[in-house]
């Protein structure tokens, strides 16, 4: 196996999917924000669906340091992993096909990091989202106690409308009045970006070690690792 | 006064993990890869910059420079998130621009580590259209063994710095 994988590289072959993940077309992303950068986006992999209770379970398994009662404070708030009825069984509020939640940075980047990927950037989840269907009613909703499964079907499945993600650097967003509750989507000339501020203004509140019933994850992966 | 001190530095109460968990690699002016335990042994000041930066970061070597005055045995670790222009060779350029002795320790982050030392710091920055870097200020005070045992998020508090590093 080795010997071919040499020679698919030799040939400049791309490595094969990660099982679950889409290509995503690279291309210019610029900020919303003032003095944005732009950002020239490589072609990279991501997650068709956020990580599931059930995947989150497995991973846990196999690196008992990120359970709920063994993680350092450090990586993560006391609300980690709260839902799930013990720190090595889902329960009934956290279906095994819905998103997991209550997970900070840290064992986001963990679970991507075990599953041969990475967090997606900021870049790469705004390129992502920007095709695909977004609802601002979604915004105004209260979070369900127990959340739905993903709801499958063709393309990248629930980027928007059913709960929030982590990206790596989402210290690079600002803090500050400026950015709390869409407040610099005042003035923006596109609505559309309107949600792009709401998310600027969460990841903006956001610590490392923060949880949130209504924040999840899924990974990229880059196109020649693994 | 010492109130008003005390609200400046917040003390952190709560047990705290030492950082000298987190798995990353630095870069150091020395040509060395180290880990953020570099000055394990010592108390540590533990901070974020970029060398290009025109003035917050010159004005927080300046503020460490007075805390290590009055606190011999403390050490200095500043991590730079601009690895692409922070080269050892700048690095080692940037500590004899502003004097710094042995006890600093100048390093740079590739990207990925950068974030996870910004995440347990509490330290944000992005870079901007034309190079520069937004960035917020996180000055970290680490006992011995790298457990936190006072922040800043302003400049100016030597004097508070220094009773944080005493009390450790």
């Amino acid at each position: 196996m080795r010997s071919l994988a040499l020679i698919a590289a030799l040939a400049g072959v791309a490595s094969a999917a990660p099982p679950g993940a889409v290509r995503v077309a690279g291309g210019m992303y610029t900020s919303p924000l003032p003095q944005g950068a732009m950002a020239d986006v490589a072609p990279f992999w991501l997650d068709r669906e956020p990580v599931t209770n059930a995947q989150f379970l497995a991973f846990v398994t196999a690196r008992p340091a990120w359970r709920r009662d063994r993680i350092a404070t450090l990586y993560a708030d006391p609300a980690y992993l709260a839902r799930w009825a013990a720190p090595d069984r889902l329960g009934a509020r956290a279906r095994p096909r819905a998103p997991v939640v209550e997970v900070s940075w840290f064992a986001a980047r963990a679970y991507c990091a075990w599953r041969g990927g990475r967090l997606p950037g900021e870049a790469e989840w705004e390129l992502a989202a920007r095709d695909a269907p977004d609802d601002i009613s979604w915004y105004e909703q209260p979070v369900p106690d127990v959340l739905p499964d993903i709801s499958g079907g063709a393309g990248i499945a629930d980027l928007h409308g059913l709960v929030w993600e982590w990206i790596d650097d989402f210290s690079a967003a600002p803090s500050g009045e400026k950015m709390s509750c869409g407040g610099g989507a005042i003035g923006a000339a596109d609505p559309g970006a309107y949600t792009t501020f709401l998310r600027f203004a969460l990841r903006g509140a956001l610590e490392a070690r923060s949880t949130m019933s209504s924040l999840g994850f899924r990974c990229a992966y880059d196109e020649r690792s693994r | 006064m010492i109130q008003i001190l005390m609200f400046l530095v917040a003390a952190i109460a709560a047990p705290a993990e030492s950082l000298y968990t987190l798995p990353v690699q630095l870069h150091a002016a020395s040509g060395k890869t180290v880990g953020l335990d570099v000055a394990r042994g010592h108390p540590v000041i533990v901070s974020m910059f970029y060398g290009s930066c025109p003035a917050a970061c010159p004005a927080l070597i300046d503020d460490l420079t007075r805390v290590l005055a009055e606190a011999p045995d403390a050490r200095v670790v500043l991590v730079s998130f601009d690895a692409a222009r922070d080269t050892p060779a700048r690095l080692r350029q940037l500590a004899r621009e502003h004097h710094l002795d042995a006890r600093w320790t100048l390093a740079a982050a590739d990207e990925r580590d950068a974030r996870a030392v910004a995440a347990v710091l509490g330290m944000r920055y992005r870079k901007l259209a034309n190079g520069e870097y937004w960035h917020t200020t996180a000055i970290v005070v680490l006992d011995k063994d790298g457990r936190p045992i006072a922040r800043s998020d302003r400049l100016g508090d030597h004097a508070a710095l220094v009773a944080a590093l005493r009390r450790s």
